[in-house]
């Protein structure tokens, strides 16, 4: 046998189908197109490629569903989008507020920061005075 | 013990809104995923599912038991699916690279994974998404209940309504077209 000529007495396509995924069938048909893998190259080609596309199709993962349905009163049913409240707020409030953050932490922590002849030096009201 | 699927819908049956909710928060998560990824938009997917359980709540006294009650859901999930892929008349949308976000990433990685593996098994993802998105609707759906819920041929073939036989083939052509364009972007990353 080559590796183009198939000679499977029945419905290859099926047969590999069938082969492919285990799935119950008839018994005698599937060990008849087990024999015939041995001697044909193209099918046992063929059923490798497939199993190859199974694993590829196996990393398909849906993105995560970002809601909760709830029937808790079946007939007005609620979608409740999940939180992810930070991405509703502008983004121009989120910098006003981070640096809010940042000059009240610098604040509590009364830092002092100087760059001259010695260098960058940091200091806070936590440290001793030099 | 928990109750069983067909339990929570006989006391659902009978007012128990707290067993349906047993039931959404138990299958929400499949519903959401077999939605996004068969259309293949984060809002219309949430969308599709919430809509899945209000119509099942709706339906819910007239469930009989004939199929497993998420077989059902399913159904109902992919009915909905496709009218929005009409009502769209549009293939999948692929999300935007752009849609990224690095804090989410960091987030979702593994305790053991290093950024490179994190970019690396997102890139794959969104490949395989984008390759997902060139198939047949009828092509992705089966590949998408095989592949992803697990379910049988014969499961898959009860769903949407077609013999055994088509459902093995719809899977062998998505999973051809899906190795060519796959092995395409692997030739064109070297």
């Amino acid at each position: 046998m080559t590796d183009s000529f198939c000679g499977y007495d029945g419905d290859r396509d099926e047969a590999l189908v069938a082969f492919l995924y285990d799935d119950g069938g008839d018994r005698q048909e599937r060990e008849l197109f087990e024999a015939h893998l041995i001697t044909c190259a193209r099918c046992r080609n063929e059923l490798d490629a497939l199993r190859g596309v199974r694993t590829q199709l196996a990393r398909w993962a849906p993105p995560e569903p970002a809601f909760a349905v709830t029937y808790g009163n079946p007939q007005s049913a609620i979608r409740t989008p999940q939180s992810r409240w930070w991405r509703d707020i502008p983004a121009w409030a989120q910098v006003a507020a981070a640096l809010l953050f940042l000059g009240v932490s610098a604040g509590i922590a009364n830092l002092d920061v100087r760059y001259d002849a010695n260098g960058l030096s940091v200091r806070t009201g936590w440290m001793p005075p030099e | 013990m928990p109750w069983t699927d067909e339990e929570l819908v006989a006391k659902s049956i009978r007012g128990d809104a707290d067993s349906f909710n047993e039931l959404v928060l138990r299958w929400e998560r499949p519903i959401y995923a077999l939605a996004y990824r068969t259309i293949g938009r984060e809002e219309d997917a949430r969308d599709v599912c919430q809509e899945t359980f209000l119509r099942a709540f709706r339906a819910l006294p007239g469930f009989r038991g004939q199929a497993k009650f998420s077989s059902w859901l399913y159904r109902i999930a992919l009915n909905l699916c496709r009218d929005w892929v009409r009502r769209e008349r549009r293939t999948p949308v692929v999300q935007a690279p752009e849609d990224v976000d690095l804090i989410e990433m960091a987030a979702a990685a593994e305790p053991s994974e290093s950024i490179e593996d994190l970019v690396a098994r997102k890139d794959l993802s969104r490949l395989v998404e984008r390759a997902m998105a060139l198939l047949p609707e009828e092509q992705r759906t089966a590949i998408v209940l095989k592949e992803y819920h697990g379910l049988t041929f014969q499961e898959i073939a009860d769903l949407v309504g077609c013999p055994l036989s088509t459902v093995k083939t719809r899977l062998y052509q998505g999973l051809t077209v899906l190795r060519r364009e796959l092995a395409r972007n692997d030739k064109a990353k070297l």
